[in-house]
């Protein structure tokens, strides 16, 4: 009896478990990029960017210069119903769990993000932990088909080069779908969102022959950030002004800021650490920067043994980068008036009751007064204690 | 008495009752109304669970070789005894349907997408038929057991999610005064606590080492409480209000934000197994206070099974979807936990009368 039992129990367990989700990695097609574009008839154009499958030829020059991935086009009015109808020419299933980089064309997001990008936070498949970019003077579509030199895999590209970028540059900075979700979600903080561009772009950028030159190859490269008002991109910043906006936001870990040092002379100075604290009193922001920084390279005849130079420089590099965040901080709030600092968050936690007492936030954007003060503790002078030209 | 179970198991079942009810409901609950200041309301629970501590304690000591099924009987004859133990029983199945619908739906909705939900009940039936056939003791042993391992989830999540706190997300306290606060406390107090009532099924001689009753049942409310301040000011401090209010299921999302060392990531279906656990063996408590509410020191192997269809059966044709799940949770389920808070008040003040006047 007892047997029976274990029997039985045995025959429906292997019926249940039978893995309705069962799928073979080999029926599967990996989608690494999304792009969205506006299509000519008012409908959505989805590009889907997949990892080719295909086996490698044994020829290994050849193999060098095939394309490692695919990419899938397909129109239809809302972004579900688009990225279905790529089953038509799919012989495998879309599998978006491990996707990279979705690319906003400029064209939908001036129009407004939200309507675009809602399918993505329903799909329980997808991570909302891919990097969201938005093509600038480009569409999304020629973002993702141009085959990239360095990585074979060009959402790959975007997004190392992203990091790269956030880690040493400060002009982009990593801002993952979540995030952005969360500043939409957020009616006190305007969304800005890192744009990407192509470079040397010709009609072979999506062919492999592009991969074949060593000069102007087509190329895609992090640009500016996209600054949004209600949900809608309404420009850029500069590159200055993005690495700026990375002060203010905390987000910078390394960059290269140039002072003059003389008429023709120029120093680039490293910033090494930095640390940004905003806090306010009443309509008056403080911003508060404070950094260490390297000297990298310089082309002037200065004692960096002395310590008046050193600290005459130190007060460069301060008010470069108190002026550089000056300049943003009125661009935007004079030019976009778009809280992309998300100044009203700020009081809104910080100080409820007085925000309380702000009756109309945009007119009160505008007269809000900037403290800026940058400091530069320490200033290394790297491996060398003078420059050339001064032995 | 045979099969006593100790005083760790109950510890472990009063711990389950609280943290298992709080994933997708209490959570969803204590976060709509009192947003940023859902922590205080924990906090604001934790003075109100001192209500439940002392009614159970007050009940639990009187006839203590009785269940709450048999103590009823014995208050109020068999006619009366036997209407209040079907209220009894409706509460301890509204219970186990919310538990068993949101057992089945986060499984559906984050891991199998394309199972249907009821082969996945139907799977967990089978292993809540077993251990109730199996009877208390092994439903105790087993909570133990996954007591622990859920412990050891919990941990490793906190630790793994402390960097990641932005304390700006708690912010601004109190911008709606103690009226929100106190609100998403009495939800979770009712949604969470009201359910301790079940751990009366256990008589009190059945359980060793009864007189650290009291003591033991003290520390797990408040490590329970304990548990749900920190997954609240976890999730809230990964998170932020606006994401923890976007998901069903924030506890769970949360966990895909570990990193430990850089390389122990994308963790989060192990780590959420802890809620896994906890439903499943609270789901399995309610199989057992039912089937011994219906039939004390039942023996019988159907009865059992009968319960778990009837409430399988029930959250499939009640529960449709999850907007109708919510509405149920944050409107109809406190009202149900106030009218069985409000039939346990009046069991406990008829013993009172009883002891009075048998002095």
């Amino acid at each position: 009896m007892k047997k029976i039992k274990i029997l039985t129990l045995l025959i429906i367990l292997f019926t249940l478990c039978g893995c309705y989700n069962y799928r073979e990695l080999n029926e599967l097609s990996i989608v690494s990029a999304i792009g969205i574009d506006k299509a000519k008839n008012g409908n959505i154009k989805v590009t889907i960017q997949v990892i080719s499958s295909k086996k490698e030829s044994s020829d290994s020059s050849q193999s060098n210069t095939n394309a490692k991935f695919i990419t899938y086009e397909s129109t239809d009015k809302t972004v579900q119903e688009a990225i279905r109808k790529v089953i038509l020419s799919s012989p495998k299933r879309l599998f978006a769990t491990q996707m990279q980089i979705l690319v906003i064309s400029e064209e939908c997001a001036k129009e407004g993000i939200t309507k675009y990008i809602d399918f993505f936070t329903r799909d329980p498949e997808i991570q909302m932990k891919f990097l969201t970019l938005i093509s600038k003077n480009t569409t999304a579509n020629n973002i993702l088909t141009t085959l990239t030199p360095l990585e074979t895999i060009n959402s790959t590209n975007i997004r190392e080069s992203l990091k790269t970028n956030t880690k040493y540059l400060g002009i982009g900075y990593e801002i993952t779908f979540e995030d952005i979700i969360n500043n939409l979600l957020n009616d006190k903080i305007e969304v800005s969102i890192p744009s990407v561009v192509i470079i040397n772009e010709n009609k072979n950028s999506d062919s492999t022959k592009n991969l074949e030159k060593v000069k102007n190859i087509a190329d895609s490269k992090i640009s500016s950030i996209a600054v949004f008002k209600n949900k809608k991109l309404i420009g850029y910043l500069t590159e200055q002004e993005s690495i700026a906006y990375s002060f203010i936001l905390n987000n910078i870990e390394n960059t290269i800021i140039t002072t003059k040092c003389s008429k023709n002379g120029l120093v680039s100075s490293e910033i090494t650490t930095s640390k940004t604290k905003i806090s306010n009193n009443k309509n008056n922001i403080s911003i508060k920067v404070v950094g260490n920084a390297n000297v990298n390279e310089s082309s002037c005849n200065i004692n960096l043994n002395s310590k008046k130079e050193i600290k005459k420089l130190r007060s460069e590099i301060e008010k470069n980068i108190k002026n550089n965040i000056k300049k943003t901080l009125t661009k935007v709030q004079k030019k976009y008036k778009s809280d992309i600092f998300g100044l009203e968050d700020i009081i809104y936690k910080n100080d409820p009751k007085y925000y309380k007492s702000i009756k109309n936030w945009d007119k009160f954007y505008q007269k809000i007064n900037f403290n800026i003060s940058v400091k530069i503790e320490t200033l290394e002078k790297g491996n060398t204690l003078y420059t050339p030209e001064r032995k | 008495m045979k099969n006593k179970i100790s005083m760790m198991q109950l510890f472990s079942l009063n711990i389950f009752i609280i943290i298992s009810s709080f994933f997708g409901i209490g959570i969803y609950n204590v976060f709509k109304s009192a947003k940023t200041d859902a922590w205080i309301s924990i906090i604001n629970t934790t003075i109100l669970s001192f209500i439940i501590f002392f009614l159970i304690i007050y009940i639990a000591n009187y006839k203590k070789n009785l269940t709450i099924g048999e103590k009823v009987i014995h208050l109020y004859g068999k006619k009366m005894g036997t209407i209040i133990n079907v209220l009894l029983i409706l509460f301890v199945a509204s219970t186990s349907i919310s538990l068993i619908f949101n057992l089945g739906h986060f499984i559906v909705t984050q891991f199998l997408s394309e199972t249907p939900v009821i082969a996945i009940e139907i799977i967990f039936s089978i292993a809540i038929i077993y251990i109730n056939i199996k009877g208390l003791e092994t439903i105790s042993r087993t909570s133990l057991i996954l007591f622990f391992i859920s412990l050891i989830f919990v941990i490793f999540s906190i630790l793994g999610l402390l960097p990641n706190i932005e304390i700006n997300n708690y912010k601004p306290i109190l911008e709606f005064g103690y009226k929100k606060t106190i609100n998403g406390g009495i939800r979770i107090f009712l949604l969470n606590f009201v359910p301790l009532f079940l751990t009366l099924i256990i008589p009190k001689n059945q359980i060793k080492n009864k007189e650290k009753y009291n003591k033991y049942t003290l520390l797990s409310y408040l490590l329970g409480c304990i548990i749900i301040l920190i997954i609240t000011l976890v999730t809230l401090g990964n998170l932020g209000i606006n994401l923890t209010k976007l998901y069903q299921y924030p506890e769970y999302i949360v966990l895909k934000r570990i990193e430990i060392f850089n390389f122990i990531d994308r963790i989060e279906n192990l780590i959420s197994m802890q809620w896994i656990f906890g439903l499943f063996i609270i789901i399995s408590f309610c199989v057992y206070n039912i089937n011994t509410l219906i039939k004390p020191n039942n023996k019988s192997k159907l009865l059992p099974i009968i319960i778990l269809f009837a409430i399988t059966l029930t959250t499939n044709l009640l529960f449709k979807n999850i907007t109708i799940f919510n509405y149920y949770t944050y409107y109809i389920a406190p009202i149900i936990r106030i009218c069985f808070l409000i039939l346990i008040i009046i069991i406990a003040l008829s013993i009172k009368i009883k002891k009075i006047l048998k002095s």
